[in-house]
């Protein structure tokens, strides 16, 4: 109770004092939301006189195991500006399923109140907020599910980590809420309590299939050695300040991103795919040289990209398995392999000839296994075809030669024709016959006229019963 | 000087009466109590501390948390057992029963002797209560759920509206005591409250009850 009684002048000593509650306050909410999910019940007495233990003069029963986990991580200077405390609380099934119910944020602004008292707004504010958290931990759906763990075959798990839980917003399902519990205001900046919890307790499929998963999860752009993907990783929560209050699950949280990620759709698809952001760097995604941005226009995941492969000078990023070591401009002799062969190194042993790497044109390697195209090393336009938002656009679309896998190469031609017969939809029959200019003007205009004509009286009635309408009103 | 006032619309069957406004009155005084204060030299004081306990209801699908102090739970009861009475008591001439009930924080202005004290208002959390009856077991059940999720939304409002930057009186200094806090309970110290309530039958004229609200008002002075 030190803080409440002392009436301290100094701003040293409030300084000190403030930095003392924030810091019982981080582990007295972790306390409450965390002890809120362990399936008991809380009842402590009041007293008359408060303990020491008794901070902000709410009786908050101490889970030891809690608070030895937490310490660690409340002895780092958090929340503060960039890193704010994360709750999370998971559900998981005897199979491994986990579902993530809610995420509690505990973050920290730099909006002072200089007229903030420390040692009597402060706290009791904070005192405040506690309660509200006992109040609304009861109140969202998370409580009934926690209270009922320990007949079903489920657990509900809490991880608390230090960063910014709300990538994971969107693991809460379609329509969560989010809450704002409280605000404390101090001389140093502004603390916010909020909760975003899940309203649709459903498995989901995405998440009952991600739990097959193996516990190794690679995403498809795990190799690659975009700056994007490094910062990605960045991004996780750092799992040395990662605490865990039920039995350990350290990598759950981790677990659980990653299968976020790769659970992502392919890499075709994945631009449009918001769930993802943009993190997850499509692998074979290409702009044609006239699409490109500005080197500096963007930030997202194709701008490495772009602005690499738009430059003279492209340097392979992707390497693929057979895939030839990254061949300078300097070797551009034209030669017969097209350059997108799927293990194009077997055939250039064989044939001993050298890789163009057709940087003039801003192409770049395609991994193994997309479909070949012949691409003379003039037309451009042929990377346009992985651009999936084009695909549908006949113009757009220039089809040239194909070869399929095993065929000889002048029966390319029929296949190529077929397909190109399929690409867009047959003519309607209703277009077919349709009168020429010349008919409209000779034939069909003159008959409306005439018909008009003949029922000029009608019309003559219908515009004199409006007229009559308007002067009567 | 204006109080703030919110006021939630509930429709619950009798049984349900209590444990509705318990829930809701509770989680507002729970907030508005602090532990009881010591007052010490040079006007700083002591703070003694709230206990909580987790309370479930029978019939409603809810907990709610409220404070560890048995007086104020023990006030608090009588006067909701109270507004239960007046309730029961529209039975016998209207179909409908319904009524309001109201939690009322004020602090005291002293006044000269021979005037009373005078008492400010500065929030006013007001409950109307319309008491249906379900047809059978199965929609009383369902129905126990669905209110229990009714609750639980008007607990999120009013913790809500608890942190909302509004007036609070000062803590006062020993002598005021009295004019913000109710001393009254032995282990905590809500800020002082009064809870009123009335049936409010369709043929209640709601004119005729301000008027002589205002006469004894003025009578009171």
């Amino acid at each position: 109770m030190a803080g409440a009684k002392s009436k301290m002048t100094l701003t040293e000593r409030e300084e000190k004092d403030l930095k003392k509650f924030t810091t019982f306050f981080s582990l007295k909410t972790i306390q409450v939301i965390v002890q809120s999910r362990s399936g008991g019940k809380v009842e402590t007495k009041s007293k008359i006189h408060s303990d020491g233990v008794d901070w902000f003069n709410v009786a908050i029963p101490d889970n030891l195991s809690i608070k030895s986990q937490v310490r660690k991580l409340l002895a780092q200077d958090v929340p503060n500006l960039n890193q704010p405390i994360t709750i999370d609380i998971t559900l998981e099934t005897s199979e491994g399923d986990k579902m993530v119910l809610e995420s509690w944020n505990l973050s920290f602004s730099d909006v002072k109140d200089p007229l903030a008292k420390v040692h009597y707004a402060v706290y009791s504010r904070m005192g405040l907020i506690l309660k509200s958290i006992f109040c609304v931990t009861r109140a969202i759906p998370a409580y009934k599910i926690a209270k009922r763990q320990t007949f079903s075959d489920y657990k509900v798990l809490s991880s608390i980590y230090i960063g910014e839980g709300k990538g994971k917003l969107s693991s809460l399902g379609q329509d969560f809420q989010t809450m704002q519990i409280g605000v404390v205001p101090t001389p140093v900046g502004t603390l916010t309590l909020s909760v975003a919890y899940r309203t649709n307790l459903a498995m989901s499929v995405q998440q009952l299939n991600t739990s097959d998963r193996s516990p190794i999860q690679v995403s498809d752009d795990h190799f690659s050695k975009s700056p994007q993907r490094q910062l990605a990783a960045a991004a996780l929560p750092k799992l040395p300040s990662v605490a865990q209050s039920e039995s350990s699950t350290i990598d759950g949280s981790q677990e659980m991103w990653s299968s976020l990620l790769s659970s992502s759709p392919s890499t075709t698809n994945s631009q449009s795919n918001g769930l993802v952001g943009p993190s997850n760097k499509p692998k074979d995604h290409k702009l044609p040289p006239s699409k490109l941005p500005p080197a500096s226009s963007s930030t997202g995941a194709i701008t490495s990209e772009a602005t690499l492969s738009s430059s003279p000078i492209s340097i392979r990023k992707h390497l693929g398995a057979f895939a030839s070591e990254p061949t300078l401009p300097e070797q551009l002799d034209i030669d017969l392999v097209p350059e997108d062969t799927p293990f194009e190194s077997l055939l250039q042993a064989a044939n001993k000839t050298k890789q163009e790497s057709v940087s003039l044109e801003g192409k770049e390697i395609q991994p193994s296994g997309v479909d070949q195209l012949d691409a003379p090393g003039s037309d451009s336009q042929v990377s346009d075809k992985s651009s999936s938002s084009q695909t549908s656009d006949m113009e757009d679309f220039v089809m040239v030669d194909l070869h399929p896998a095993f065929a000889k190469s002048d029966s390319s031609a029929d296949l190529a024709n077929f397909y190109l017969s399929f690409q867009s939809a047959p003519e309607l029959e209703l277009f077919k016959d349709q009168p020429t200019l010349g008919e409209v003007l000779e034939k069909h205009i003159p008959e409306q006229l005439e018909l008009y004509e003949k029922n000029v009286q009608e019309f003559d009635e219908l515009v004199e019963s409006l007229r009559v309408d308007d002067d009567s009103s | 000087m204006n109080a703030r006032s919110q006021v939630f619309e509930l429709t619950v069957e009798s049984k349900q009466v209590e444990e509705v406004v318990l829930s809701l009155f509770h989680t507002i005084l729970f907030h508005r109590t602090t532990g009881k204060f010591h007052y010490k030299q040079e006007g700083a004081f002591l703070i003694g501390t709230v206990g909580v306990v987790e309370t479930d209801c029978d019939f409603v699908d809810l907990t709610y948390v409220r404070c560890n102090s048995t007086s104020l739970d023990t006030k608090l009861r009588r006067e909701v057992a109270g507004f239960k009475e007046v309730l029961r008591s529209t039975d016998a001439n209207a179909g409908l029963q319904c009524g309001q009930i109201s939690l009322e924080f004020y602090q005291k202005k002293k006044n000269r002797w021979p005037f009373p004290d005078e008492s400010i208002p500065w929030e006013v959390w007001t409950l109307k209560v319309n008491v249906i009856s379900l047809a059978n077991e199965q929609e009383r059940q369902v129905y126990r759920e669905k209110l229990g999720e009714i609750l639980n939304e008007k607990i999120i409002c009013i913790v809500e509206a608890m942190n909302r930057h509004d007036f609070i009186p000062k803590a006062p200094n020993q002598p005021l005591l009295e004019t913000v806090f109710d001393t009254s309970c032995p282990d905590v110290q809500p800020f002082l409250f009064k809870i009123s309530y009335q049936n409010s039958g369709p043929t209640n004229a709601s004119v005729g009850t301000a008027v002589r609200k205002l006469l004894r008002d003025t009578l009171a002075l």
